[in-house]
């Protein structure tokens, strides 16, 4: 009977101990560590040994002693079990934080990296300046100019061809009215001749007196020889003019007349190569803009993550809170046994009683809820 | 007292209407020279080119040569309904004061 008494109150006991250590675990992050408050948990538990008792309660004190070894192995067992599950969970945060803090580390690396090669691209950085996006739209913006001046040139020198152009139709109108004077010159010419044929004519028939008249259209015939081959000299002269007039017209028709779609088509090319380099700029400028803001979202929530990691040593002290009270069980076990051997019923309330003591003396300090502070992040 | 009435000057000078052809090119001068002639600082033109595709730059040259002769009168001269892909090239000439 006292057994079996012994044995339920053993078991309340632990019940009432580890559900007093896992509602009183904190509710908020504690940032500092805190030290071991409670005297240091044991690892394992030492079984429980009870004095010899009375030849008359041998037996009981046999069953006693042999129950008493048994939870005192499986409160070992459990001690055992959370040591290591507070070794686990401490080495796994530790891990988690090195961890967060060196992809932290990285990604502002990262950061620096993108964020130098963008503003090398857009100024040239290191390398030569004429390799900069800036000075290669500048150059593109004045090889635009430069293919406008020139289109511009074309132009002014086709007017100037079409100015020469008239101006050589005219020589040629001129040369045509040339031609027609010396087609008169020609006739006139032809005119005399035969009128100094007909003059030489009727000298002869007048006989000696008409001989000063003979010999002066005699002259004039030979005036009208030498007109006639004067003009066709000029009709020549004329008709080379002509040709090079000509020649000329052609030449000058060509060099006038350009198609300059191509010189446009290459200007406009030019124009929407620097619209797309200043819209690049623009969008580069955006990225390093988003580049920087990701990276600095990434810094605070790696914060954020380590900070959260700050449970393990919540949890680190529970666990320590729970071996103190199996350590505490495991006295109260070892003392109860003694007294249920020496005492009556009565003495049942006492031990109650006496648990409940032990219990109250070893109750922990455990961390009070405090504000979280975001600038002090603590490794550990 | 009775109001007098001045008769009106007579009408201004009316611009000449000139359509431009399809290609606008050197053979052009065909018509244009005779403009060209004509024009004093008073004469007025207006060039429409709403079925002209292309220009070359001879047809540019006499369209400055015309510009010259009305001394860069803006009221001088006129260019209607021309097409979007010309106006650059109006424009690198220098004529766009004229475009309407």
């Amino acid at each position: 009977m006292w057994a079996g008494a012994l044995v339920s109150c053993a078991a309340l006991a632990i019940g009432f101990f580890l559900g007093r250590s896992f509602s009183a675990a904190p509710s908020a992050l504690v940032i500092e560590e805190h030290k071991d408050e409670a005297a240091a948990a044991p690892e394992s538990i030492p079984p429980i040994h009870l004095p010899s008792s009375q030849p008359a309660n041998q037996t009981a004190n046999e069953r006693m002693n042999e129950i008493s070894a048994q939870l005192s192995e499986e409160l070992s067992k459990v001690s055992s079990n959370v040591a290591r599950s507070k070794e686990l969970l401490r080495s796994a945060a530790t891990d988690l934080a090195v961890n967060f803090d060196s992809t932290n580390e990285m990604v502002q690396e990262q950061r620096r990296a993108i964020a130098g090669l963008l503003e090398n691209l857009i100024n040239s950085g290191p390398q030569p300046v004429e390799y900069s996006l800036r000075k290669i739209n500048a150059d593109v913006a004045s090889t635009a100019q430069n293919l406008s001046g020139f289109a511009r040139l074309v132009i002014q020198s086709a007017k100037l061809n079409m100015d020469v152009h008239f101006d050589i139709e005219d020589i040629a109108e001129d040369l045509s009215r040339i031609d027609d004077l010396v087609n008169g010159v020609e006739w006139i010419a032809r005119q005399t001749h035969l009128l100094a044929l007909n003059a030489s004519i009727e000298a002869a028939q007048v006989g000696a007196a008409g001989r000063g008249f003979q010999v002066v259209a005699g002259e004039i015939r030979a005036l009208a020889h030498r007109s006639k081959e004067i003009s066709k000299g000029i009709r020549n002269s004329a008709g080379s003019a002509k040709l090079r007039v000509a020649r000329a017209q052609l030449a000058s028709s060509r060099s006038a007349s350009q198609d300059l779609s191509v010189l446009l088509d290459s200007k406009v090319y030019l124009d929407k190569i620097r619209e797309r380099m200043d819209f690049l700029n623009e969008e580069i400028h955006l990225i390093m803009a988003e580049v920087s803001d990701n990276s600095k979202t990434i810094g605070d929530r790696t914060g954020d993550a380590i900070r959260c990691l700050q449970f393990e040593d919540i949890v680190r002290q529970i666990l320590d809170h729970v071996l103190c009270e199996l350590n505490s069980l495991n006295q109260a076990l070892s003392r109860s046994s003694a007294m249920a051997l020496q005492s009556a019923d009565s003495d049942m309330f006492s031990l109650y009683q006496s648990i409940l003591n032990e219990e109250r003396r070893n109750e922990p300090h455990l961390p009070r809820h405090e504000a979280l502070v975001t600038s002090e992040v603590e490794l550990f | 007292m009775q109001t007098l009435v001045l008769p009106q000057p007579a009408t201004a000078h009316q611009p000449k209407l000139v359509s431009a052809p399809e290609h606008l090119n050197f053979e052009w001068r065909h018509v244009f020279r005779p403009l060209l002639r004509e024009a004093t600082l008073e004469s007025s033109f207006v060039f429409d080119f709403s079925n002209t595709k292309s220009v070359d730059t001879a047809a540019l040259g006499m369209l400055l040569q015309l510009e010259e002769k009305l001394d860069r009168n803006p009221n001088g001269l006129r260019m209607i309904h021309v097409g979007h892909e010309l106006r650059s090239l109006f424009h690198v000439a220098g004529l766009t004061n004229y475009l309407v």
